[in-house]
């Protein structure tokens, strides 16, 4: 039973109740009008870097139950350029996550709607680079929502921290990569992060932000210095 | 919106003044506006004579140098790490940076706009005293990693320098040496001895070449009371050759030359050989009338002393004099050898005081060769102050009818001698590693069986061992047993070639020094909870490693640290800065070390890194700076990566 009713509503939600002309979801649109220039220098990159904490690992099934976000441009954060949000979401229950973030449905409760979320985020992300570790997780889970609210997916270009740091590693074109040294806490460990606040949306974030801003440093040296550069 | 990561600037900005000094509300606003730079490491962050942006400066992680650029080169006015807040011109004035600043390592800063900051200034005077206290002419306290020994030590406490590094030039010796030739009778020298109100005379060649002395003592024991002819020339009874310096050593130098050959006379040559023209002669006794509470008095007075409790009270005044060294910046090479004279004679002492009380038990000692060692600390000759006592015997091959016989006996005397120096104040060794434990009173063939054993087995537990073993030096007694027992050791180590490997290995296991956050690792539990631990973070790791690279390079015979590494720094050019800068760190640490045990009447090895000045902090971590890198020549030259 309950599954028809899902299976309805989000029939329904996809004919008639989203709306692709939401005024946020068009002021984003229209910043990705202009071609991207890839020759740009990496000093002049507005960065966005993003961490979500989740129900689960599964997107379809999953949500959202916070975000942090925050600016770099310039090798610098601005700590007034951030974004810091948990969610209400009416059917939490739960499970193994909670393990991970913490994150009480008493807490979830207190939070934005998913959709006012998005509306503000896509204000605050314009058409930055989002950067993140193992970013493509929170892409998709924003997706997922995106989906559901603005029937649109995210348009911006995304780097993965994780994999910068593989490209940091010479080896990996002679032996296998090894996973589990790519994780945050062994390249926080590596780069000499303390892991404070580990585990909130916000807080890895942030790590991964100065994560992000030594590997920049280091792949620079190594003539990685444009936007396409980082892309490829 | 939430506030973890504001909250974590502002948690981080709280901690140090003067932003620990604001309200908890305005500290926020300035926190909103806070930006986190990242800099690489030897970037520059502004420079002297440009203009500035409406921002001041703290650093978060890393280091910062400050410079004042001139013509002759960049001088360094100050460094900051960790919560220092540095470039605040645009706080101050309209006008351009005044110094240069320049990342030393990888940083992050944090940059805090000066925008909400100058109405909070105004307003608080707390703020405004703090920034006018500390940033009055732009400079804080000079930088002085340069001054080894100065550090420590405020100002005040500096007196000027004096007796131990004044030149003996300076002192009162006889400039005119009484000499006389080879060819001269002994009454003859016995009356111009006389004339001159001299206890010794110089024996000199036609070119005024130093070539031997005849004191009173010589008169006495080998004429008078021996049947030498007073009518017979000098040389036949004269003390050949003699013992010569130049006339531009210290007086410390000097007094460690007589300490060391157990003389009482130095002749002063021009060029310091017996192969140049005499200058004059310096006795203990001039030494002496220079200084009051001297090393060699307390060595004397040591060894006439008649119980432990009297050695205490000398090795007390050593304590002072250890001080006064400490205070007037002597070399901690000097001041290491100076107190492990003091030491060893101390340790003499109780060893003939227990003789002598074991012979009142009837217990007589058997007459075979032995020898007292000095372990850890003592061994390597940088025991300053009275720490454990970590100590071994060896006596040689016997019989086997009389082994037990004997064995016992040195057992009773190690009792008594561990007893007697517990009393003198130096603690018993909570690991029992001392010569009254029988397994560490052994024959030399035992000992041989136990060093080969450490050598082929090396687990943890023996590897440890060897760590304390192998600092050994002999203290009293015979020492051709323990150079026997070294040559069996080093044959035993080129044998088995992988002992070194794990003695290396066994030197890459000590707990680090630093934490993520460059901030010291502290006790976590037990009776120095949350105390640094000098000894086994910061020092252990350093004489470790100096120990496996000197049986490596299969050098003998030098057992102190700092001369490992000074040694090391001559046989590898490739790491010379490295093993200098080791030396150097080590130094400090025995310094600093000494300095906390004087201060805190213990053994130095705890304290709270919340009691030390920034400085103190700064230098301190400054010293931890090669043991990394050490470490890492280890793991390359041991080929850790195999055993690891």
């Amino acid at each position: 039973m309950e599954y028809w009713k899902k299976l309805v509503s989000y029939l329904f939600h996809k004919e008639w109740s989203i709306r692709p002309d939401d005024p946020a979801w068009l002021r984003y649109a229209a910043l990705f009008d202009k071609k991207l220039n890839r020759k740009k220098q990496i000093r002049d990159i507005h960065f966005v870097l993003i961490d979500t904490e989740t129900t689960g690992f599964d997107f379809r099934k999953d949500h959202i139950l916070s975000i942090g976000a925050i600016g770099i441009r310039n090798y610098e954060m601005d700590i007034s350029d951030r974004f810091e949000y948990y969610l209400k979401q009416e059917d939490y229950h739960p499970g193994k996550s909670i393990e991970v973030h913490g994150i009480l449905p008493s807490r979830s409760q207190k939070g934005i709607s998913e959709k006012e979320m998005l509306i503000q985020f896509l204000d605050f992300c314009q058409d930055r680079i989002i950067v993140g570790h193992h970013i493509g997780f929170d892409i998709a889970m924003l997706n997922t929502a995106m989906k559901k609210h603005f029937g649109k997916q995210l348009k911006n270009k995304v780097v993965d921290t994780g994999i910068l740091a593989q490209r940091l590693e010479i080896t990996h074109a002679i032996y296998p990569i090894d996973h589990s040294r790519f994780s945050l806490d062994a390249l926080c460990q590596q780069y000499h992060i303390a892991p404070r606040n580990r585990h909130t949306a916000s807080g890895d974030a942030f790590i991964t932000g100065i994560l992000f801003l030594k590997l920049l440093d280091r792949l620079e040296k190594r003539g990685i210095s444009t936007l396409g550069h980082l892309l490829t | 919106m939430e506030n973890v990561i504001l909250h974590r600037v502002f948690d981080f900005l709280n901690q140090y003044p003067p932003f620990s000094l604001l309200e908890r509300s305005v500290l926020m606003e300035i926190a909103e506006k806070v930006r986190i730079k990242y800099f690489p490491a030897e970037r520059r962050i502004f420079s002297q004579g440009e203009s500035t942006i409406p921002f001041i400066y703290m650093v978060r992680e890393g280091a910062v140098q400050l410079f004042r650029v001139e013509e002759a080169g960049n001088i360094l006015v100050d460094q900051c790490d960790e919560g220092d807040v540095f470039g605040i011109r645009p706080l101050l004035a309209e006008q351009p940076y005044a110094l240069t600043a320049m990342t030393v390592e990888e940083s992050l800063i944090y940059a805090i706009s000066t925008e909400g900051l100058r109405p909070i200034i105004e307003n608080n005077p707390k703020i405004a005293w703090y920034f006018a206290q500390n940033f009055a002419a732009g400079i804080r306290n000079k930088f002085a990693y340069h001054n080894k020994g100065r550090i420590f030590t405020s100002p005040e406490a500096l007196k000027k320098v004096t007796e131990p590094l004044t030149e003996i030039t300076s002192i009162n010796y006889s400039k005119a040496p009484v000499t006389c030739n080879l060819t001269t009778s002994v009454k003859k020298a016995a009356k111009i001895m006389r004339r001159k109100k001299v206890g010794s005379i110089i024996v000199v060649s036609k070119e005024k070449y130093p070539l031997g002395i005849l004191t009173d003592r010589d008169l006495r024991n080998k004429v008078v009371a021996g049947d030498y002819s007073i009518e017979l020339p000098v040389s036949g009874i004269m003390s050949s050759p003699v013992f010569t310096v130049r006339p531009q050593l210290a007086v410390a130098d000097v007094q460690i030359a007589m300490i060391r050959q157990k003389i009482h006379h130095l002749c002063l040559t021009e060029d310091g050989t017996i192969n140049s023209k005499i200058v004059g002669v310096i006795s203990e006794h001039d030494l002496l009338v220079v200084q009051g509470n001297n090393p060699a008095v307390l060595i004397r007075e040591l060894s006439r002393s008649q119980s432990g409790k009297g050695l205490r009270k000398i090795r007390e005044r050593a304590e002072k004099l250890l001080a006064e060294y400490l205070g007037q910046e002597v070399s901690i090479d000097y001041i290491a050898g100076i107190m492990t004279e003091v030491n060893d004679a101390l340790i003499s002492r109780a060893i003939e005081l227990s003789i002598k009380k074991l012979e009142k038990e009837k217990k007589s000692m058997p007459k075979v060769r032995w020898c007292w060692l000095g372990l850890g600390s003592e061994g390597r000759g940088e025991q300053l102050l009275r720490t454990d006592q970590d100590n071994a015997l060896v006596f040689e091959d016997v019989p086997e009818k009389n082994y037990l016989k004997i064995k016992n006996y040195f057992g009773d005397l190690s009792s008594k001698v561990t007893a007697t120096l517990y009393e003198a104040g130096f603690a018993y060794c909570p690991g029992d590693m001392m010569a009254s434990n029988p397994q560490w009173c052994k024959s030399l063939e035992e000992w041989k069986k136990q060093f080969s054993e450490w050598i082929t087995q090396p687990s943890a537990e023996n590897i440890l061992y060897s760590s304390i073993f192998f600092d050994y030096r002999s203290i009293y007694g015979d020492r051709q047993l323990t150079e026997q027992l070294s040559e069996h050791i080093f044959n035993g180590i080129e044998q088995q070639n992988l002992f070194l490997s794990f003695l290396a290995k066994g030197a890459l296991q000590n707990p680090p020094p630093l934490t993520f956050f460059r901030n010291f690792m502290v006790e976590r539990s037990g009776e120095h909870k949350d105390k640094f631990d000098i000894k086994s973070r910061a020092m252990r790791p350093l004489a470790d490693v100096a120990r496996c690279l000197i049986l490596k390079a299969k050098v003998p015979g030098i057992n102190s640290t700092f001369r490992r590494f000074q040694k090391l720094a001559e046989l590898e050019e490739q790491n010379r800065e490295l093993y200098t800068q080791a030396a150097d760190a080590y130094e400090i640490l025995v310094r600093y070390r000494a300095l906390q045990g004087l201060k805190n009447h213990n053994k130095g090895r705890y304290f709270r890194p919340s009691e030390l000045t920034k400085m103190e902090r700064m230098n301190l971590r400054n010293t931890f700076e090669p043991i990394r890198e050490l470490q890492q020549i280890l793991y390359i030259k041991f080929r850790l990566a195999y055993l690891m």
